[in-house]
């Protein structure tokens, strides 16, 4: 018969409480690490597909919209990737951790869902819907890379 | 296998829905029709419905269906009233058999309500994005 394990000692569960704090602020940082990383691949294939026209630009004496994209990636509200500030409509709750990926042109929305005078172009939809296929795949390695960092 | 549109199911729920048709029976697949682009003094309403992205599924028959709805009116007041009846056919509902035999298992609105205008007319509209998963072949009757 096996012996019985004696009973945890309040020191041992204090410090198993503090180690798995650690490991659970990891695992958050982790889902942000990969989800940055989705991000990013998304933001690089919406670019690829976005139409360029320098000449237009430098008319409008703006940057190509290829040129305005952004990844950004907020834990219950803080931003711990990427740069620029947050679209307005965007909610980051606590408990929660969102990424965004856009374009910063204020002419993008049109060419994504349409005009008058022009069809819906959608480029960052279909480049959300292939980028985020098989995202644990990114995920879950992001999240073991940093659980092991922990000490 | 029959194939069924998602874009022609979507306006037929719109053409449907009384709320809707009360403001405006000019519900368009991908570009305003005909006689709906007019000028500042005789904007009149109407809703322009694309497909963003319609991705078929790699383990199930079903298709993940983005929608733009791009509701347009004389005002914005307008326009908005006309995006939260648009949005009402869609939000939150569950699984039904479109009348082109589609079968559509469910549909939320997921982003929009935002004010615009158009950059080409400067009418006033409100942008609607809508999730819809559907099958990609015919319900059995």
């Amino acid at each position: 018969m096996a012996a019985r394990r004696p009973p945890m000692s309040a020191a041992t569960r204090h410090a198993l409480v503090v180690m798995n704090r650690q490991a659970l602020d990891a695992a958050v940082l982790g889902i942000a690490d990969g989800l940055y990383e989705i991000g990013l691949n998304i933001a690089a294939d919406a670019v690829s597909n976005t139409p360029r026209d320098p000449v237009a630009a430098a008319k409008r004496g703006a940057p190509m919209m290829a040129d305005t994209s952004g990844v950004g990636v907020w834990v219950s509200g803080l931003r711990v990737a990427g740069q620029g500030n947050a679209p307005g409509s965007l909610a980051t709750p606590r408990g929660e951790t969102v990424m965004a990926v856009g374009f910063g042109s204020p002419l993008f929305h049109f060419m994504e869902l349409g005009t008058v005078k022009e069809i819906a172009r959608p480029i960052m939809v279909p480049a959300f819907n292939r980028g985020i296929k098989g995202a644990a795949e990114t995920v879950i390695p992001a999240m073991g890379k940093r659980i092991k960092a922990v000490p | 296998m029959t194939t069924l549109s998602p874009l022609g199911a979507a306006v037929a729920e719109l053409l449907a829905d009384g709320t809707v048709t009360a403001i405006t029976t000019r519900i368009r697949p991908i570009e305003p029709g005909a006689l709906d682009d007019k000028g500042a003094d005789s904007y009149v309403s109407y809703v322009v419905v694309s497909v963003l992205d319609a991705p078929w599924q790699a383990a199930t028959a079903t298709s993940s269906v983005t929608l733009g709805l791009r509701c347009y009116a004389p005002t914005f007041p307008g326009a908005e009233a006309l995006y939260l009846a648009c949005a009402a056919v869609f939000h939150r509902k569950g699984p039904r058999i479109a009348k082109s035999r589609l079968g559509i298992f469910n549909s939320l609105v997921t982003g929009g309500g935002t004010f615009d205008k158009d950059p080409d007319t400067q009418q006033p509209l409100v942008h609607g994005i809508v999730e819809m998963n559907v099958s990609i072949q015919a319900t059995p009757a």
